[in-house]
């Protein structure tokens, strides 16, 4: 809780007069047109609200003078049609607007989404990294696109109406400006009050949100569903669900109980304000200095200006909103990045590769013990390394760490020889080949989602990579075979992957990108003995000439490798051939025997009794 | 295409029956949120009469002001307008904060119904894309088109509001009507007839119609986007979403996937919608929104004429001008607001079609009344003779031709490689399907005969995927707010969790994730799948199913659960699914499956020596381990 006020009160980066440059640079460099067409709508939109207020009063004028049926009917075609024409061109500017806002939307957003997709891996391992990108998102929407359309249509308007109305009113009543801006002003500090209150308890509120969020997301899950019909848990979800909604509702009261006080201030400013104006406007009347119509125009004439004056206020408090959104995105772009990109060496190209980690130490942001320490490793030339180790050892760190997703805390990682913080690092992604436990497949069709590009597909690869990996069958099988869609958050006919069928979907993509160096991390955890025998056949011919790394926590792996590195304690504690650490009798030698136990003869459950007392009695 | 033509259709949807689904929306959300409609239409009445209440005295004030100026008039209709202002201000905060109040989690509550109705379908028909797509599309429509139940609410409130209106305007402007220019004036004849507010109101009633069509006919050009505009919206969400996720940041680096993101998003926003609005906005549907814009304030022009003539012609005074201008102004207003009105509600209907169409979707399993007995001696006989399963959309049969019989007490291993039918045939066991040959029999009678809920009260099951919630530990365990803490204690400790239990300051009480409590704990693989086993133990059913259980697992804790088998079973009736073969060990019989079949069965001695499927599987994973240690 403290630390999300803290949050609040950090001072933007970015003032306002930047922010609102950064906003209209965007805006112009992204769509011109967008630009051009808000600008005219603004002037329609202003010759429409002048004529809106000349209409009445100028008819009645006509009447009260008796200027006869000609005048009249002139001044209603002129104003009234003037009017109507103006609000019909306003439609048709908006209209046009729409899909130009479209587009200026995609471009920023890509602009964000490629800062997510460039920016240095270790970033996304901070909470305040991730905070920015929602926050970015929200930037380019309402920060510079709701922000450019309040500032012009919004801002700049109110400032131009307030002028004329002041002008118009100028010479009425000298303190009639004075009283209606000291009113504003009351509203205006009350309102920027009873703002900061709602901002302070928008935090409480977001979290009710984001709990009924997740009943909501989740109760539809099918694990779920599942889970619900067997253990009856219906009766519990809707306590849960009840919790929120009295949680929602104790708010609730707070907060309505608060802004009816709103009420009365602006109950007050309010009949203040237009018994003033009335009083002036009755009294000048009385004085015989204006006729009705006059009186018909100065009234809404002190109407709108006191509207104006209160909506000048109020532009200051949104401008200023609007620019900390704005900054939030600039911020974001600006986000320093720890590695090299293009600044960086380009790597050299050999015909194989090492990869050494010297002395490598890592902590995870945050965790309060190292993953990593003192971790030494060399990945030879053209070797296959098995690496294994109990869940959590920090294997995959160590594949981060060679991929060049980390950089180490103490100690080196060298790439032939060269520290990998020298080189450019999307240069030097393009060296892996991976399959990741945490992966990603695109909504799109499997041909693209495999060969990694939208066009020019290589079919004659793809087919050999869909081969290898054993998913050849199971896509003849579909009707539109590659071009089949994945996934159903896009296209209705998306299909969804087993769990099996995603790994092997993984090999094959990695296969076809055919880079030097091949990591793959249990990419058999969802295979069935069959399917997992069959890739560890097929493994030598995948890797030939490959520099790679194979991790697992099931120990056949390691017989098809040409090296062991069993990882335990932050350190890869032994090393070498699978005979060889057996024989050595350590940590490597005692797993293996935990696993292999129940495939070799004799009485299992014997065995597993008496473990079971041994360890009773310890 | 087929969807198109579909909606086309929808846009005829009949005033009468678009009525009868707005009136049974709006009683839905009467029954969600009590009180709220009736204070919120109550405040725009009110605010209206005060309206009108306006316009009159502003009248009398001007009309004063027109003629004799008498200032203690002046002052009094002044007071009196300030008086009202008061008054209305003061109703409408009053109704406003206390109408919000009401409405609060409205739309929540529908849509906890909805889930709610999800959930209770049968398993086979929740899990179904249609169904699913269908559940998906309610919300969408509503975030996205705004089209749904909700809208229903603002519809009537225009109604209420237009009517208030109409009312109000008629009454200020009815003797304009009787308001006769001095005969003589040229065109009195005209001025005086009915002939006057006839006209005026044909020419409403025609520019009504025509804004009304052009609007409609712009909206239909639009919604030939609709499809491309959801294309959009999709991939928008799609591409966000896991652009932000952290899991799939290295496979975009890798796969430097975000120039196929933009690749793809070029072609859904740029090239797809924004260039088709594009081309809409400058011809057809934009023009025919400006008509629309253009004619919307035609009407006003032709009340301003018609009472502007008569007044030249000397019928009444200046103040009486503003008078009616005001209120028949309102008044037309509202009368193109109800056409408006009741196109959008023809729009909107089928959409609240939509809603109840789900709510009503029926169970189709056959609900049996049999109970079963609480059997002390947990003697339950599961009998499969001849099953045979297909799902819904497939073309060939998950399951065929299965007989199996389970031996009460006994441990049984199901392996098999992916897609055999293991996991299918599970939930045929726990009926979350019915099969569509054969029959399932629990102690002789066909498990459809039973109860539902009493027959699944027979299942504890440890699905692969299980489920828990960011909710208190013990809470997790009894699936319940309320339960029996020293049992949920116990069956942490069988499940092997009691270290772990022991090292938690809060105990049962400690929150599982962060979501709903800061301070909630994020467990290891291992550890949730140990509160998994224990949900099930503490369901006490005379079966157990583990699906699975160990896939995630290093061998160290794969190790413990299999040693803590014997104990979690107990004298349970057990099933094992695994492609891990270990676990075949410590069974006392294996169930092999293949392509839908249960091809083997025996233990596995006998099936090493027999031969066959178990022999194929248990060597390409044994092979790497046997031999090895007997060096």
């Amino acid at each position: 809780m403290q630390t999300k006020e803290k949050k609040t009160k950090e001072k933007p980066t970015y003032g306002v007069p930047r922010c609102l440059l950064f906003v209209c640079g965007r805006v112009l460099r992204y769509s011109k047109a967008y630009f051009a067409f808000t600008l005219l709508g603004l002037a329609v939109n202003i010759l429409c609200q002048v004529m809106q207020f000349y209409l009445a009063p100028t008819l009645i004028g006509t009447l009260e003078r008796g200027e006869g049926i000609l005048a009249f009917m002139l001044a209603l075609l002129l104003l009234g049609g003037g009017q109507a024409f103006m609000m019909g061109l306003r439609s048709y500017v908006d209209r046009n607007r729409y899909p130009m806002k479209m587009v200026l939307n995609s471009r920023l957003t890509e602009e964000v989404t490629g800062k997510i997709a460039a920016t240095s891996y270790p970033n996304f391992l901070t909470e305040k990294f991730k905070n920015r990108t929602s926050q970015a998102f929200e930037g380019v929407e309402s920060g510079v696109i709701n922000g450019f359309n309040n500032l012009v249509n919004y801002h700049l308007r109110t400032v131009i109406m307030f002028a004329f109305y002041l002008y118009f009113l100028s010479d009425l009543h000298p303190l009639l400006g004075v009283v209606t801006g000291i009113l504003a002003g009351i509203m205006f500090f009350y309102n920027r009050w009873a703002y900061a209150w709602g901002q302070r308890h928008r935090d409480e509120e977001s979290e009710v949100w984001r709990k009924w969020d997740y009943v909501r997301d989740n109760m539809v899950k099918l694990p779920l569903i599942k889970e619900l019909k067997l253990f009856g848990m219906t009766g519990w979800i809707e306590d849960i669900f009840r919790d929120v909604w009295l949680i929602s509702s104790h708010l609730s009261v707070k907060r309505e109980r608060f802004f009816a006080w709103r009420g009365v201030v602006n109950l007050v400013t309010d009949v203040l304000r237009d018994g003033f104006a009335l009083y002036i406007l009755i009294s000048a009347a009385i004085r015989g200095e204006i006729s009705a119509a006059r009186f018909v125009l100065l009234s809404a004439a002190v109407n709108n200006f006191s509207s104006q004056v209160g909506g000048v206020f109020d532009s200051i408090n949104h401008v200023r909103e609007d620019c900390l959104k704005v900054n939030n995105l600039m911020e974001f772009i600006n986000y320093p990045e720890p590695f090299r990109f293009e600044d960086g060496l380009s790597v050299p190209r050999a015909e194989s590769y090492e990869i050494t980690l010297e002395n490598v130490s890592y902590t995870y942001p945050g965790a309060p013990e190292k993953t990593l320490d003192g971790f030494n490793l060399t990945v030879h030339r053209g070797e296959k390394l098995a690496m294994v180790g109990l869940n959590g050892a920090g294997k995959t760190t160590v594949v981060k760490l060679i991929c060049g997703f980390l950089d180490p805390d103490e100690g080196r990682v060298l790439f032939n020889g060269a520290d990998v913080r020298e080189f450019n690092r999307r240069d030097y992604y393009s060296l892996f080949s991976a399959v990741f436990q945490q992966f990603s497949i695109l909504d799109s069709t499997i041909a693209q989602n495999i060969a990694q590009s939208v066009e020019n597909i290589d079919y004659e690869k793809l087919d050999e990579c869909l081969e290898k990996a054993g998913l050849k069958k199971m896509i003849e099988n579909l009707p539109k075979g590659l071009e089949t869609h994945l996934g159903r958050d896009i296209y209705d006919d998306g299909i969804m992957l087993s769990g099996g069928q995603t790994q092997r979907m993984l090999l094959a993509r990695a296969l076809y990108k055919n880079a030097p160096i091949l990591i793959l991390d249990e990419p058999t955890a969802a295979l069935d003995p069959l399917a997992e025998n069959d890739i560890y056949m097929k493994y030598n011919a995948m890797c030939s000439g490959k520099t790679s790394v194979f991790i697992s926590h099931r120990f056949a792996s390691t017989r098809f490798c040409d090296r062991v590195v069993y990882v335990a304690d932050g350190k890869a504690a032994e090393v070498g051939t699978h005979d060889e650490l057996i024989r050595l009798g350590g940590g490597y030698a005692k797993l293996f025997e935990v696993q292999a136990r129940y495939y070799r003869d004799g009485d299992v459950r014997e065995m597993m009794r008496k473990e079971a007392e041994d360890n009773a009695s310890e | 295409m087929l969807r198109n033509k579909n909606k086309e259709k929808k846009y005829e949807m009949s005033v009468k029956e678009s009525l009868f689904w707005t009136v049974k929306a709006i009683k839905l959300l009467h029954t969600l949120a009590p009180g709220e409609m009736e204070l919120e239409y109550a405040g725009d009445i009110s605010q209206t009469v005060f309206i009108f209440i306006n316009v009159f005295l502003t009248a009398r004030l001007v009309d004063e002001l027109a003629t004799e100026m008498r200032p203690e008039k002046l002052i009094l209709f002044a007071a009196l307008i300030i008086a009202f202002t008061i008054l209305s201000q003061i109703l409408h905060y009053v109704f406003f904060h206390i109408k919000q109040y009401k409405g609060i989690f409205r739309g929540e509550k529908k849509q906890y119904m909805l889930n709610k109705k999800l959930t209770s379908l049968d398993f086979s028909d929740a899990e179904g894309q249609e169904i699913r797509d269908r559940f998906f599309k309610i919300k969408q429509d509503e975030d996205w088109l705004n089209m749904g139940i909700n809208p229903a609410y603002a519809l009537l409130e225009n109604f209420i509001w237009a009517a208030s209106n109409i009312t109000g305007g008629i009454a200020l402007s009815v003797s304009f009507l009787f308001v006769r220019v001095p005969d003589g004036t040229p065109g009195a004849w005209f001025l005086n007839s009915p002939l006057l507010i006839l006209a005026v109101i044909a020419v409403i009633a025609l520019n009504t119609k025509l804004s009304t069509a052009s609007g409609i006919l712009a909206f239909k050009k639009e919604s030939g986007l609709n499809d491309a505009s959801q294309k959009m919206n999709r991939m928008k969400r799609h591409t966000e979403d896991i652009q932000k996720d952290e899991n799939r940041a290295l496979d975009m680096r890798l796969y430097n996937q975000s120039s196929q993101i933009n690749a793809m998003r070029l072609e859904a926003v740029d090239n797809g919608y924004a260039a088709a609005n594009k081309k809409l906005s400058r011809g057809s549907a934009g023009l025919l929104r400006m008509a629309q814009s253009f004619l919307l304030w035609v009407p006003d022009s032709v009340m301003f004429l018609a009472v502007g003539l008569k007044a030249l012609a000397g019928a009444f005074s200046i103040g009486t001008v503003t008078q009616y201008v005001t209120a028949l102004t309102l008044a037309s207003d509202s009368i193109s607001g109800i056409i408006y009105n009741i196109a959008d509600m023809r729009l909107n209907a089928p959409f609240i079609k939509k809603f109840f169409d789900f709510m009503e979707l029926p169970n189709n399993m056959y609900q049996g009344t049999l109970t079963t007995e609480k059997r002390s001696d947990r003697q339950y006989d599961i009998e499969f003779r001849d099953v045979g399963f297909k799902y819904p959309t497939a073309e060939t049969w998950a399951l065929r031709h299965v007989n199996i019989k389970f031996r009460v007490g006994t441990r049984l291993a199901v392996v098999g490689e992916n897609g055999s039918g293991k996991t299918t045939f599970i939930k045929l066991l726990c009926r979350l399907y019915d099969p569509q040959e054969g029959e399932i029999l629990l102690n002789g009678i066909d498990i459809k005969k039973y109860n539902p809920r009493d027959y699944m009260g027979v299942f504890s099951v440890v699905f692969q995927d299980y489920f828990l919630l960011s909710q208190p530990l013990g809470e997790n365990v009894a699936c319940a707010r309320n339960y029996n803490r020293e049992k949920a204690e116990r069956c942490l400790r069988e499940a092997g969790f009691g270290e772990r239990l022991d090292s938690l300051p809060d105990g049962l009480d400690t929150y599982i994730n962060k979501e709903f409590e800061p301070k909630g704990v994020q467990f290891s693989g291992g550890e949730m799948q140990k509160i998994a086993i224990a949900r099930a133990l503490y369901k006490n059913a005379p079966f157990i199913v583990l699906d699975e259980p160990t896939a995630a697992l290093d061998p160290i804790a794969e190790a413990e659960i299999y040693r803590q088998f014997d104990d979690i079973t107990g004298d349970r009736t057990a099933i094992y699914i695994s492609h891990r073969l270990s676990s075949c060990r410590f069974c006392d019989e294996i169930a092999v499956f293949d392509g839908g079949k249960v091809v083997e069965r025996g233990t596995h001695e006998g099936l090493i020596a027999e031969g066959g499927k178990y022999r194929e599987l248990w060597e390409a994973q044994a092979g790497y381990y046997v031999g090895e240690g007997e060096k």
